[in-house]
């Protein structure tokens, strides 16, 4: 079966974006809108997914705040996330965050082949 | 012993006590001289009191009477007192020697019942207490008296005349002790019947005592003037003819930071950091020249360099160089400030000149690739079927219409806030077809909204449409998106008003309380501001729109509603200025009556007259001179006003600084009440009494404020005015400075509007940081679908793929330039950092070309490289950027010419050299084109941001090195940059 993806980003155009290129290269990919929608989703999620793209910026819970409560948990917290943002410094937020990171604007091909490392194929 | 007990001190005014000893042969000689003495007092107004034998009394006032003074009468009205010399005498001694409160208790009693002593008037005595104690052998208790007279006399005023009987020594036993204890010594009349040696004797110690007298005076004056430099607010020194440093006072020393062994006694060239102005400066002096305000450089203990302007002049004495005295004004923080103000004018000049075309270019660059998206776009729509790429194209679509309502919004941000409001174009409009236009789209949008709309009256106006819209739009969508829908949104409109159009918009739920106060402020500030909700620059702009047609706009914000409310005015001005301007009372100008003259110009010695003439010559002589030197100095002084105010307040001096600024010359304002330099209103609240009482009472009273010329005008002053008093504590008078701040205070003032400036620019910084992060969300999802979309569609459709490719271009560009955008902002804010690693220059260099081929093929350019290796730390991402846009500078201004592009090795340094063969740039362009927002030429015919050569200098100057701009003498253009190669061995970072 092909890896679960989560996106969290509070654009829906984004998102849905984002859900669509990831669904095109043979992914499955599901959406949250903000860090309680994405805790949400792990909680009653029937699989774990795989990576987590995560936004920075968003209303309710932003993206270090979901951060926390992620490795609070201890089976969510091996989870690689991913940091996507428009931040100039967006890198160091990251790091702060032990999370890798892809700048916007993003663009597909080296979305994918990021994507990919994490995602080992499918067994 | 005669410190202070002689002559008059200069001033500090009249009635110094005066301590003279007659010697006598005969007592009519002696009657006779005192009666000189009382009378010239009794004449003067002055009390007098004698304390005297019976005989001696009697003979005194019989004196007196053959000159028209009844002593008994005086006596009888306070005015005199006639005590015995013996009985005082008594009263005084405790044991063998006078008691020094007894003398106190007993003499201050006697000068109190005159009316005379401390407050009052000088009092004229006459004793003969040490003539008792000398002749009954009792030497020491009689010189002890003299010294408590002398003692007295530094606290009390009074002219004391001692008469010895010249009988009572033997030849000059004791003479002289009697004598040194007086400041003048006046001989017996018979001592032409002694013999010669006597009269030598006499001779010799009037002389003495003369002398002893005089330099006593000087010396007093010359302490008092001392103290008074020292205690001035104006640095003064003076420098001896061999360039040595003589005198310094302590706001000198203060102004540089040393003490004075580390000034005084050293050359004052070890001070001056500009030797040949220093050099011609002592030429000028030494020639008779009067320097005034010269600017010099000082070093000052700290190492710092203090500004300085020196006013200076020589003194000779019979044709010799003596000294130089120097006042200096410390200019150094006006300098300062002065420096900083041209730096920000220029850089806010710069900015101002700038912002409109940057609002150009972010108008016309970013629109234009969106425009291309957006065409092609609606294009693809026309020719998909499959329901996926609709869905992708519609995004793409809907991204474009938010990026060009974002840019939209940050012109409108930039006219308003930069170039100083919204322009309208009033037309006759009807409210009611704009509201009703704006409302049917939400309601297609939002159909869960129910909208009620009331209108009355005439809704017509000259009004802008367009803009009317956007408020319109903005309110009502700022309700649907903030507001409760559990109630319909209502619109009125009022057009009964003749005037102007009213309209509230009221919609269910509230808005915090805390975001009320900067609603209409951008962004909101970016802590409460929740992204996917644009710039939050809607408000702000409507609040300018409604402002643009001298209308407001309010809120109101209960727990259930909010009610947005503006007025249109309909047929407005321009909306008024207000403009704040600060009323100062008009100045009053009502003369003081007039006053005694008191101070400098009037010695104002009262001496004796018994006092021998030339013996007053003397000590007036020596006084006189202290007298001229301090005068001519303080005269000197251009830049402060300087003058003495008696105790009452009325000016008694007046220098050449005072006439300068306030405008009056010595004739008319000495006499005056200082009230005449102050507004009426401060009179009227007790200002000059109170400054006099807090300088009496703390000796010093600084401050600053408005001041009143001769001509009605004002000028910032600062006073310092400093409580004159006599060694007694006796005050005499004040000394006030003034200097005119008018220029500082104005200096000041346009430091705090610059500041304010600067803070504009720091909000367009933020402004940009803020921009190009929220265009990117858009951007992304742009960006995503185009490649989507390319993916997806088929590549056969050469059609379809030359509009998608044509996109993407379009795409990349956005993307650029929003990235120029950040880096800017960067840069403002200081968070331009590089990421150092080791690389190859020649490397990047010929990475960067290869993708710029194309480029600059479709451009007709030929791209030729010739490039040395240059392995160090370089920022790799960096470098390609400068390259890359140096190549596109070069194609853009150069279409159709070679480029060539080259890399060389020069004593340590990487020189990156990019020459085109196109027009070249106008010689003075070629600093400025490295500036934010300069481009070679009209942004009508290139694109771009104007930043690319800007971000070429940044990146080059932090890698340490320099981007510069020439034109080949072949023709065309070239930037060179050059880069110091750090080893990639040091581990620096």
């Amino acid at each position: 079966m092909e890896h679960l993806i989560l996106v969290v980003d509070d654009d829906r155009d984004i998102r849905d974006s984002l859900i669509e290129t990831l669904e095109d290269h043979g992914f499955r990919a599901t959406g949250a809108a903000n860090g309680v929608e994405a805790l949400d989703v792990l909680r009653k999620s029937p699989e774990r997914p795989s990576l987590i793209l995560l936004d920075l910026m968003m209303p309710v819970m932003d993206g270090p705040g979901f951060r926390e409560e992620q490795l609070k948990n201890p089976s969510w917290a091996e989870i690689p996330v991913v940091v996507i943002s428009a931040y100039s410094d967006a890198e160091a937020r990251a790091r702060g965050l032990d999370a890798e990171c892809m700048r916007k604007p993003l663009k597909i091909r080296p979305l994918i082949d990021m994507v990919r490392r994490h995602c080992a194929p499918a067994s | 012993m005669f410190e202070g007990s002689g002559a008059a001190a200069p001033g500090r005014g009249s009635g110094r006590a005066l301590h003279s000893v007659q010697f006598y042969d005969t007592d009519e000689f002696l009657y006779q001289r005192v009666a000189e003495h009382l009378a010239a007092g009794l004449t003067a107004g002055e009390p007098v009191a004698v304390i005297a034998a019976p005989g001696h009394r009697r003979g005194i006032a019989q004196q007196l009477e053959a000159g028209g003074i009844d002593l008994e009468a005086m006596v009888a009205d306070g005015r005199a007192a006639v005590l015995d010399a013996q009985e005082t005498l008594t009263e005084l001694m405790s044991g063998d020697l006078p008691d020094r409160e007894r003398f106190r208790a007993r003499v201050v009693g006697i000068l109190a019942a005159t009316g005379a002593g401390a407050a009052g008037a000088p009092v004229r005595i006459y004793g003969e207490m040490v003539d008792v104690l000398w002749r009954s052998g009792r030497r020491a208790a009689a010189l002890r008296l003299e010294e408590l007279w002398s003692e007295l006399a530094e606290v009390y005023r009074f002219s004391l005349l001692c008469g010895y009987a010249s009988d009572g020594f033997h030849r000059d036993h004791g003479l002289s002790a009697v004598c040194a204890l007086h400041s003048h010594v006046m001989p017996p009349e018979a001592n032409a019947a002694l013999n010669g040696e006597g009269h030598e004797t006499w001779r010799l110690l009037s002389e003495i005592s003369r002398r002893s007298a005089a330099e006593a005076a000087a010396r007093a004056a010359r302490d008092d003037l001392e103290e008074l430099l020292d205690d001035a607010p104006v640095p003064i020194h003076s420098v001896d003819a061999s360039g040595k440093i003589l005198y310094a006072n302590r706001a000198e020393l203060e102004m540089l930071g040393y003490t004075a062994d580390e000034y005084i006694g050293h050359p004052v060239s070890e001070f001056h950091v500009d030797a040949p102005v220093l050099d011609d400066m002592l030429e000028r002096l030494s020639r008779g020249e009067t320097l005034h305000d010269r600017e010099v450089e000082l070093l000052a203990k700290d190492g710092s360099i203090r500004h300085v302007l020196v006013s200076s002049k020589m003194t000779f004495k019979d044709g010799k160089q003596v000294a130089t005295r120097c006042f200096s004004r410390d200019i150094t923080q006006r300098k300062q400030a002065e420096e900083e103000r041209d730096k920000v004018i220029a850089d806010l000049s710069r900015t101002v000149r700038l912002n409109d075309m940057f609002a150009g270019i972010l108008g016309h660059d970013l629109r234009g690739p969106l425009s291309t998206i957006v065409m092609a776009g609606q294009l693809l729509l026309g020719q998909t079927q499959d329901a996926r790429g609709v869905r992708t194209i519609q995004r793409i679509l809907s991204s474009a219409g938010r990026m060009q309502q974002m840019i939209g919004q940050l012109l409108d941000f930039a006219r308003a806030r930069m170039d100083g409001g919204i322009e309208l174009e009033r037309a006759p409009t009807d409210i009611s077809d704009i509201a009703r236009d704006v409302i049917e789209e939400v309601r297609f949008t939002r159909p869960e909204w129910q909208i009620e709309v009331e209108a009355h009256g005439d809704l017509r106006g000259q009004l802008d449409g367009p803009r009317l819209s956007q408020v319109f739009s903005n309110l009502v969508g700022n309700a649907v998106q903030h507001g409760s829908a559990e109630r319909p949104l209502q619109v009125t409109i009022d057009g009964r008003d003749r005037e102007a159009i009213r309209v509230a918009i009221e919609n269910a739920g509230a808005i915090a309380p805390e975001l009320l106060p900067n609603l209409f402020s951008p962004f909101r500030g970016s802590q409460t501001r929740v992204r996917g909700q644009g710039l939050g620059l809607g408000l702000f702009i409507t609040d300018h729109i409604v402002r643009a047609h001298g209308g407001q706009i309010a809120v109101d914000s209960a727990e259930s509603s909010t009610v947005f409310r503006f007025d249109l005015p309909r047929h407005s001005e321009t909306a008024a200025v207000a403009t704040f301007d600060a009323h100062e009372p008009e100045p009053g100008s009502g003369p003081a009556p007039g006053m005694d003259n008191f101070g400098l110009s009037d010695p104002a010695m009262r001496v004796g007259a018994l006092a021998e003439a030339a013996e007053k010559r003397l000590v007036q002589e020596a006084t006189r001179q202290h007298e001229e030197r301090f005068r001519l100095l303080v005269e000197s002084v251009k830049d402060y006003a300087i003058f003495m105010l008696d105790p009452d307040g009325h000016v008694a001096t007046w220098n050449s600084g005072a006439q300068r600024i306030k405008g009056y010359t010595a004739d008319e304002i000495i006499g005056r009440h200082f009230s005449a330099f102050y507004p009426e209103h401060e009179i009227r609240a007790g200002k000059t009494e109170y400054e006099l009482a807090a300088a009496q009472r703390d000796g010093r009273f600084e401050d600053e404020g408005w001041r009143i010329r001769k001509d009605g005008t004002k000028f910032w002053a600062n006073v310092v005015i400093t409580a004159l008093r006599d060694r007694s504590g006796l005050l005499v008078g004040y000394a006030k400075v003034t200097r005119d701040l008018t220029e500082r205070r104005k200096v000041e003032q346009e430091r705090i509007a610059l500041a304010q400036a600067t803070e504009a620019v720091r909000l367009r910084d933020e402004f940009l940081s803020l921009a190009s992060h929220e265009l990117k969300t858009p951007l992304t999802v742009l960006q995503l679908q185009l490649e989507a979309l390319r993916d997806r569609i088929d590549v056969s459709d050469r059609g379809v793929l030359s509009k998608l490719e044509r996109s993407m271009r379009a795409g990349s560009r956005l993307a650029e330039l929003v990235e120029m955008l950040l880096d800017v902002s960067r840069i403002a804010t200081g968070r331009f950092a590089l990421n150092l690693e080791r690389a190859d220059v020649a490397d990047i260099v010929e990475s960067a070309v290869d993708r710029m081929q194309d480029a600059a093929e479709v451009a007709g350019c030929g791209l030729s490289v010739t490039a040395e290796h240059a392995i160090g730390r370089w920022d790799r991402s960096r470098l390609d950027q400068l390259i890359s846009s140096l190549i596109s500078n070069a194609i853009r201004y150069a279409a159709g010419t070679p480029i060539a592009i080259g890399v060389t090795r020069e004593q340590g340094d990487v020189v990156i050299a990019v020459r085109d063969r196109g027009p070249g740039i106008p010689t003075e362009q070629l600093v400025r084109i490295f500036g934010r927002f300069e481009r070679g030429a009209s942004m009508r015919h290139f694109g771009g941001l104007g930043l690319g050569l800007y971000l070429v200098r940044q990146i080059a100057e932090a890698h340490g090195g320099t981007a510069t701009a020439s034109n080949a003498s072949g023709g065309g253009a070239c930037i060179t940059v050059r880069l110091p190669i750090i080893s990639p061995d040091d581990a620096v970072a």
